[in-house]
């Protein structure tokens, strides 16, 4: 208490320190919340787009995708995995290059086979489109709008496929267009037809055969969990593949982006820390004389510094409760509402991005921050309050 | 008599001020030091950053201006191409390297496999000069001439068709009157590339063999190179002139996305200043307003001997700025020293495919312009001068009288 | 006599201060004069206005109501920045707690009015030491205030307070912090300026010896003076 006192004695200098462990807490919790919440966002927006959570494949495909590679008996695979405890979705996908025409146009890119209930509830790549509908069955092809204007192929326009099947000999389909998509990911939306699995299946000679199973599971952070129990039905020419390992790039972002900022909170940690110790080391000039006093009246060293200590941890409390206060509504609020994030995609280096930014509140997070400061504090005002143990009450007394 | 403002002893009495206190003030010169070292060492790493996107965007056959024609960007395609004049040869104020190109979509089939590709005829010679190309492990040969009817193809795309050196690929596209051409090329060399994306999109052959197949006489593009960024609009305002056919565009123009990530670098180096700077000034004017506070008796008596408030104000205002000044020195000769010591780039090859993103290439080298030095420097003083705003503002409150007080 | 050889003139000087809206009247109208090279010393108990009477010469306090002027010129119509001069150059002060600069040394605290006076280094750093060494404290020129006893430090400060020449020298209790001895010291020192250089000295006081040593004693109480005493054989 009469740590909590003392405090008040200079109201100004309390408020400045205070409040500079409160600007730096809240910075932190903000930058950490709302990275948190893009880097989930990015996971989301990129394993929803297309990927998956995760994908069963063939053991070579993913360093080599072959039409060769693939999985056999595919409809029983994809209905025992769906049964699998956490999945909530399995979608099964044939994947081959071919040539397609529109006319006397010709272009590469990837034919994708999907079946297109499954799709939908797994993939927002359905739900990109900006013209024309989805793929229902039969000879249909939804494909990528770079692809389409490349192609000049508008919806109702007849598309050739031509590939390689997988004993050498030409595949071909005669398809319809259906729809246009656009999702900003280049690869995509240069690269990509999908038509139905049935129909991708006739054309390229698979028998209830396909390339990949993509699955999502109700809880990413389980995902683990999942893979064992994946793992535990395939034979052993299969692969379980989780979105980190489909998608190294977006988790290597993430890591180059954790990175820098954690050299970044240092510096603003210890900047802060700095003039934590500051703050201590004026307090304690200033009650020279008052220590001298409680020492030249008994008062052991000790004692004086850990009541310095008291005052250092009310400080770091006020501090943080202060951030604490102002952070939580807006961040409670951020992580419902979001930062509209229209016009910033290009910044997030072509990674599939959320429309709004949301922040997540991780308590972990919210407790480990003012923590740093509380101890950050505890060893800043040990610094100068040590001096207190040499402190000769008769000098002390004397001082000005 | 004039009274003068006694400029020198303010110092005098400022700079013993701060020793009076070394002991805070060291703790305080700390922060600011650790600081702006830190603010200049981000900085020239931003600024390594955009470099390498820079020279990323510019190698990857955008250059830092290009000419193509109308539509070419909607349509890439040899209908939209131009022809150049024989013996052209552009006439820029800081030109490195220019080449003429035709570059178009289409297939590349061995006999393992088929994919989609950038098919792009090209001078060698000229090549060379100015993109990505003259930086690439090559294993094989590189093409002669624009005559030479071989082709360049990227490491990752040969393990993909599962094709090697000598080996024959045919290359089919579109030509100039809109049916599909093909015609099978020997492959002089593979080259290795710093991504691998790269390698999978452009393949490379002779000009004058790509115009053949296409059965055209135009190029594409004109890519040009210059010696410096800045100089790249009034580069395309003079290009636009002698091609009014045909559109100008400058590399930010052509890629918006490593365009607007290359300003938000920019705001990035503003923001990271202005939020370390905001944690220092807590502490710099919690100092300096007690160094006021102790001293308002000392302050009262100089007011009732007849020291204008204006000359107060003057000293703590000094006594700000030469903490911060010297902070500020000591914080850019350490950040100079981190700069120094990384001087041969941080090595980010642990995250090859992350990198690509950023337009990063696998080691970043800290670029240290003046210009940020000293941008540094003055934006750190105005913030000192701004820190001791509340202070000296106390400092002139103080009233002649409180020299009376006991 | 004529107006110009009084150093200073009260008219119905009165100074009110507001306690927590009780009026406090600390000066209830004061009518004095002060030749030019008396030697004048205001005395009276604690709240009786001595204090508030030489800040209001010293133009550190402004009057409620009345005038107060100083070498002719009447302080109310200054702004704070021309009284600020006024002291600068022509009023000299002597504070009760010495006040000097800890940072500098004894010989650049009395520089340092001349300083701001915009005298050039040379013969400000010759009239220093020379008022130093006429005060006898010389040898300790390149001391800080922390290093000097009380009665060197109020030397200091008294050097500091007339190195300028200043027609006025205001000292407010100015042995209030010393023992008997140096009271004694620093009151020959004070009439020795007095007498020499003809500066006019006002102090308040409430030490006799400070009283005994001026020539004319001004008794004040609750903001009124009570009596005016001149004693031509002091000091």
């Amino acid at each position: 208490m009469i740590a909590w006192r003392n405090l008040w004695r200079n109201r100004r200098r309390t408020l400045f320190t205070a409040g500079s462990i409160a600007f730096a807490c809240l910075l932190l919790m903000f930058s950490r919340s709302l990275q948190l919440g893009s880097y989930t966002g990015m996971i989301d927006a990129a394993t929803e787009l297309f990927a998956g959570h995760a994908q069963v494949q063939h053991r070579d495909f993913l360093d080599d995708p072959r039409l060769r590679y693939r999985i056999d008996n595919a409809t029983d695979l994809a209905r025992q995995l769906a049964s699998l405890p956490g999945v909530v979705q399995v979608a099964p996908r044939g994947q081959a290059f071919a040539l397609l025409s529109v006319d006397e146009r010709s272009f590469g890119a990837q034919v994708m086979g999907v079946e297109p209930a499954a799709e939908q509830a797994i993939s927002t790549l359905p739900t990109s489109l900006v013209a024309g509908r989805y793929l229902a069955s039969g000879d249909e092809a939804y494909i990528g709008s770079t692809l389409a204007r490349n192609l000049g192929a508008a919806p109702g326009d007849e598309l050739v496929v031509l590939g390689t099947g997988p004993e050498g000999g030409v595949a071909a389909l005669a398809v319809t267009v259906v729809g246009i998509f656009q999702t900003g990911q280049v690869e995509l939306d240069r690269g990509l037809v999908q038509v139905p699995l049935d129909t991708f299946q006739q054309g390229f000679y698979l028998d209830n055969q396909v390339h990949q199973l993509a699955l999502a599971v109700d809880d990413l952070a389980a995902l683990e969990t999942v893979r064992g129990d994946v793992e535990a039905l395939l034979p052993p020419e299969l692969a379980f593949r989780s979105w980190q390992q489909l998608m190294p790039d977006v988790v290597q972002a993430i890591a180059i982006d954790r990175a820098s900022n954690r050299l970044f909170y240092g510096i603003l940690v210890l900047v802060v820390l700095f003039s934590i110790v500051n703050t201590f080391i004026m307090t304690v000039f200033e009650r020279t004389r008052e220590f001298g006093m409680l020492l030249a009246i008994g008062m052991r060293p000790w004692r004086l510094i850990g009541m310095l200590q008291l005052e250092a941890l009310w400080l770091a409390v006020l501090g943080s409760v202060i951030a604490g206060l102002l952070a939580v509504p807006m961040l409670a609020w951020l992580s419902q509402v979001g930062i509209p994030m229209a016009g910033m995609e290009d910044l997030m280096g072509g990674f599939a991005f959320p429309s709004h930014l949301k922040a997540e509140i991780s308590l972990v997070q919210m407790g480990a921050i003012p923590l740093v400061f509380v101890i950050g504090c505890q060893m800043s005002a040990l610094l100068p309050a040590l001096r207190l143990r040499r402190l000769d009450p008769v000098e002390a007394l004397r001082a000005d | 008599m004039r009274t003068s403002v006694p400029v020198k002893v303010l110092a005098q009495l400022s700079a013993r001020n701060l020793w009076r206190h070394r002991r805070r003030n060291v703790m305080l010169l700390g922060a600011i030091v650790l600081a702006v070292a830190f603010v200049l060492l981000a900085n020239s790493l931003l600024r390594g950053w955009q470099a390498q996107m820079l020279d990323t965007v510019v190698a990857n056959l955008t250059g830092h201006v290009k000419v193509l024609a109308p539509g070419y960007r909607d349509d890439p395609s040899i209908q939209r191409g131009f022809e150049l004049p024989a013996e052209y040869q552009p006439d820029l104020p800081g030109l490195d390297g220019w080449t003429s190109r035709v570059r178009v979509p289409g297939v590349i089939l061995s006999e393992r496999d088929t994919r989609g590709v950038q098919l792009v005829g090209i001078d060698p010679a000229q090549e060379l000069q100015i993109s990505f190309l003259a930086d690439v492990l090559l294993e094989g040969e590189f093409l002669a001439s624009p005559a030479d009817r071989r082709v360049l193809i990227g490491a990752a795309l040969a393990e993909q068709l599962e094709t090697h050196i000598g080996r024959r690929i045919v290359l089919m596209t579109q030509g100039s009157d809109g049916r599909n051409r093909e015609a099978g090329y020997r492959i002089a060399g593979i080259y290795r590339a710093s991504s691998e994306s790269l390698e999978k999109v452009f393949v490379f052959t002779g000009r004058e063999v790509l115009q053949t197949l296409l059965d055209s006489e135009a190029v594409t593009e004109l890519s040009v190179r210059l010696v410096d960024n800045g100089q790249r609009d009034q580069a395309r305002e003079l290009l636009q002139r002698q091609f009014a056919e045909q559109e100008a565009s400058t590399w930010d123009e052509l890629e918006p996305m490593a365009a607007s990530m290359f300003r938000f670098v920019d705001t990035a180096m503003l923001i990271w200043f202005s939020i370390m700077m905001a944690a220092l000034a807590f502490g710099l004017v919690n100092t300096l307003v007690t160094s006021v506070m102790e001293r308002t008796r000392e302050l009262g008596m100089l007011r009732a001997i007849g020291m204008q408030p204006g000359v107060l104000l003057l000293q703590v205002v000094m006594e700000s700025l030469m903490i911060v000044f010297l902070g500020v020195l000591l914080g850019i000769g350490a950040g100079m020293l981190a700069v120094y010591a990384l001087a041969d780039g941080i090595d980010l090859s642990q995250w090859t495919a992350g990198i690509e993103s950023y337009y990063m290439s696998s080691v970043l080298v800290p670029v240290l312009l003046p210009y940020d030095v000293l941008r540094v420097l003055v934006l750190s003083l105005l913030f000192g001068l701004l820190a001791s705003a509340f202070p000296a503002w106390r400092a002139v409150r103080v009233e002649p009288l409180d020299a009376m007080r006991r | 006599m004529s107006e110009q050889d009084f150093v200073v003139q009260c008219r119905g000087l009165e100074r009110t201060y507001h306690d927590d809206g009780v009026p406090v009247h600390a000066l209830a109208g004061v009518d004095f004069d002060v030749e030019q090279g008396d030697f004048v010393s205001l005395a009276g108990p604690s709240g009786s206005g001595k204090s508030t009477l030489l800040n209001c010469i010293g133009g550190l306090d402004r009057a409620t109501a009345g005038s107060v002027t100083v070498g002719g010129v009447d302080l109310a119509s200054l702004s704070s920045s021309e009284l600020a001069e006024l002291r600068l150059r022509r009023v000299g002060f002597v504070f009760q707690s010495y006040n000097l600069i800890p940072v500098l040394s004894a010989r650049e605290n009395v520089e340092f009015i001349m300083q701001l006076q915009g005298i050039a280094a040379a013969e400000r750093h010759r009239d220093a030491m020379a008022m130093l060494e006429s005060l006898g404290i010389g040898e300790l020129a390149d001391r800080r205030p922390g290093e000097l006893s009380g009665g060197q430090q109020q030397r200091v400060a008294v050097a500091r307070a007339i190195v300028s020449k200043p027609v006025l020298l205001l000292a407010d209790e100015p042995s209030a912090n010393l023992d008997s001895h140096t009271t004694a010291e620093l009151l020959q020192l004070l009439a020795d300026i007095n007498r020499q250089r003809g500066m006019t000295i006002i102090t308040a006081t409430h030490d006799p010896a400070v009283m005994a040593f001026a020539r004319r004693r001004i008794g004040l109480q609750d903001g009124l003076i009570v009596s005016d005493q001149r004693d031509e054989a002091a000091g």
